[in-house]
């Protein structure tokens, strides 16, 4: 048997699948962002982060743990809040560690590992995935706004220009005046808004999870996932083919540490790697993360996770058994 | 209104209505079942019913916005891409799940269990999952405990795969059900390892975690009766004494001698 082979009818009821789980937060996800657009005053997310950058990056990975969102509804609420005025830099802290940094998967990170280290597996995922997103957020913050957003992201409040994308790294935002909600004088006009804003980034943002589930599915069902077992032994090559797993599977970051636990015959580091890297950046996200970010940037932010998780999760698998 | 808005009104609208028909749908024909674990499905329900909702709602929303709305590119509700581009991509939202629901038969074939591999001890499960309290006969090392599995007419223990499949690791589990009758539905495989003298077969059924693309086969072996012939996938009733022999240093579940009959599917074809 090949290492790949398509089937149709597997494919399609996979596809639906991940569809059907998705799309319930990708909605609660966009009713959040309307909400957001219509009744957040502009800058009052920068209001509340520290002024400077390294305090504003760090209290952003830690977001989750208040506003606990899984990874595909955070994409149109992440769009919502820069176009709000959240710092670009503070926005991608936010929208990789939450996924991770945020109480359900801790408990069912526990559950799942129980026997296997659970509290240092636990702990270290939880670090690691904040650590990672700072470390992403940091490098983010040396490259100018309209240079990582996809163009009309900022386009809106009659401020959606170059100069605006440019400026949203900048951290003296609060008091400029960008991304004001829109004029709206009744409550059922900001309602009205609301719900336009929800359904367009519903329909925006569902169409790069279809994309994204059908690569997903794709491989999910066509490639032999035995054929990965053979690298079990090799530690740094361990570690990359879980990573790579986990991003072909796109699994929901509550549930995936009890697929990470199946594979037995891995290295711990390995494993935990998969549990970091997934909830980041897998093949559903790098089409969702296409409808906040310009695609070249998706491509650098993806390589440049793969890396440095790698690297955290190889030195952090020393401490584990 | 402008055609251009107007065009992309009802393209939104009807993307939505269709997302909640298909949710809705999925749901209330129980189809669902197949597709997610009991925990998300509510959650299906409620968003097509919630899109539904929202399709009426945005139809009115967009009378009440000014009419300049949409028809230039920085437009906050177009984002960067023309009308044109963004219908297009409705009728790929609509169209990819349209295909797939027609096309998916809400199990996977025999192509997709041989690629996920077919776990046939418990140690190729996560150590996390416990067997709920209460569903298996005893508890772990329960031995005077009365069982809580239901028994058939005949006496036997109604099992799933997976109740069995936990005994290959867990001591108290094997011992409530070593030697014991018991009967266990599930699809039928050739099984191409641990069978000797080509006499036994697989019992699968697929584990789901959170939906049907996580869904690992899990398996118990079977000692076929002679002359035994059956389709490959086809769901039959296996019944017999359960054993758990050691096989290349794995424990392995074999119901042995077993009888085999065919038999609809279960009300849920995943297990949990």
């Amino acid at each position: 048997m090949s290492g790949f082979s398509f089937h149709a009818q597997d494919f399609a009821y996979a596809f639906l699948s991940i569809l059907f789980e998705g799309m319930p937060f990708v909605l609660l996800g966009t009713l959040l962002s309307g909400i957001i657009d219509a009744f957040l005053p502009g800058h009052v997310m920068t209001r509340f982060l520290p002024r400077n950058r390294a305090g504003a990056i760090a209290v952003s990975g830690l977001l989750g743990l208040v506003l606990p969102m899984c990874e595909c509804g955070i994409v149109p609420v992440i769009r919502r809040l820069i176009r709000k005025g959240l710092p670009v830099s503070c926005g991608i802290a936010y929208m990789l560690a939450a996924p991770i940094l945020n109480p359900v998967v801790a408990l069912s990170t526990f559950a799942a590992f129980r026997g296997q280290s659970p509290e240092a597996m636990t702990v270290l995922r939880l670090a690691l995935g904040y650590l990672a997103a700072v470390l992403a957020a940091f490098a983010v913050h040396a490259f100018a706004g309209d240079r990582i957003l996809r163009p009309g992201v900022l386009a809106v409040g009659g401020a959606g220009s170059a100069v605006n994308a440019r400026r949203r790294t900048d951290f003296q935002i609060p008091g400029s005046g960008e991304g004001a909600a829109d004029p709206a004088p009744t409550v059922g006009n900001r309602w009205a808004h609301a719900v336009r804003v929800a359904v367009t980034d519903f329909l925006d943002v569902a169409v790069y999870l279809v994309i994204g589930a059908a690569l997903a599915s794709l491989f999910n069902t066509s490639v032999d996932q035995e054929r990965i077992l053979p690298l079990a032994g090799n530690p740094p090559a361990a570690t990359a083919a879980m990573m790579g797993l986990a991003a072909i599977l796109s699994l929901c970051s509550t549930s995936d540490a009890f697929i990470a636990a199946t594979f037995t015959a891995f290295p711990a580091a390995s494993k935990l790697a998969f549990l970091v890297f997934g909830p980041m950046f897998d093949c559903k996200l790098l089409f969702l993360y296409a409808a906040v970010f310009r695609r070249r940037f998706v491509l650098v932010l993806g390589a440049g996770l793969f890396a440095v998780v790698w690297f955290l999760a190889t030195m952090a698998g020393k401490a584990l058994p | 209104m402008n055609p251009t808005r107007t065009l992309h009104t009802v393209a939104s609208c009807a993307a939505l209505l269709f997302w909640a028909a298909l949710l809705v749908y999925f749901c209330a024909s129980d189809r669902i079942t197949a597709f997610l674990h009991p925990m998300f499905r509510p959650w299906s329900m409620a968003a097509g019913i919630l899109l539904g909702i929202l399709a009426v709602l945005y139809a009115v929303a967009v009378r009440k916005s000014p009419d300049s709305c949409c028809d230039g590119e920085d437009c906050a509700e177009t984002g960067s891409r023309g009308v044109m581009p963004r219908v297009a991509a409705l009728l790929l939202l609509v169209g990819a799940p349209l295909g797939a629901a027609v096309l998916s038969a809400d199990g996977f074939s025999t192509h997709t269990v041989y690629n996920r591999g077919i776990v046939t001890d418990a140690s190729g499960l996560s150590a996390g999952r416990e067997r709920p309290e209460g569903d298996l006969p005893g508890g772990v090392g329960g031995e005077a405990e009365p069982f809580a599995l239901p028994k058939d007419a005949e006496g036997r223990l109604q099992a799933e795969v997976i109740d069995l499949v936990y005994g290959t690791q867990d001591e108290g589990i094997r011992k409530d059900f070593e030697g014991k009758p018991v009967v266990v539905v599930g699809q039928l495989l050739p099984a191409t390892e641990m069978n000797p003298d080509g006499d036994r077969m697989k019992l699968v059924r697929m584990f789901m975690i959170c939906c049907a693309a996580d869904a690992r086969p899990i398996a118990v072996l079977f000692r076929k009766p002679d002359a035994f012939q059956a389709p490959e996938m086809s769901w039959v009733r296996v019944s017999g004494r359960a054993t758990f022999p050691t096989v290349g240093g794995s424990r392995i579940v074999l119901i042995d001698p077993a009888e085999v009959e065919p038999c609809d599917p279960p009300e849920e074809t995943m297990l949990f």
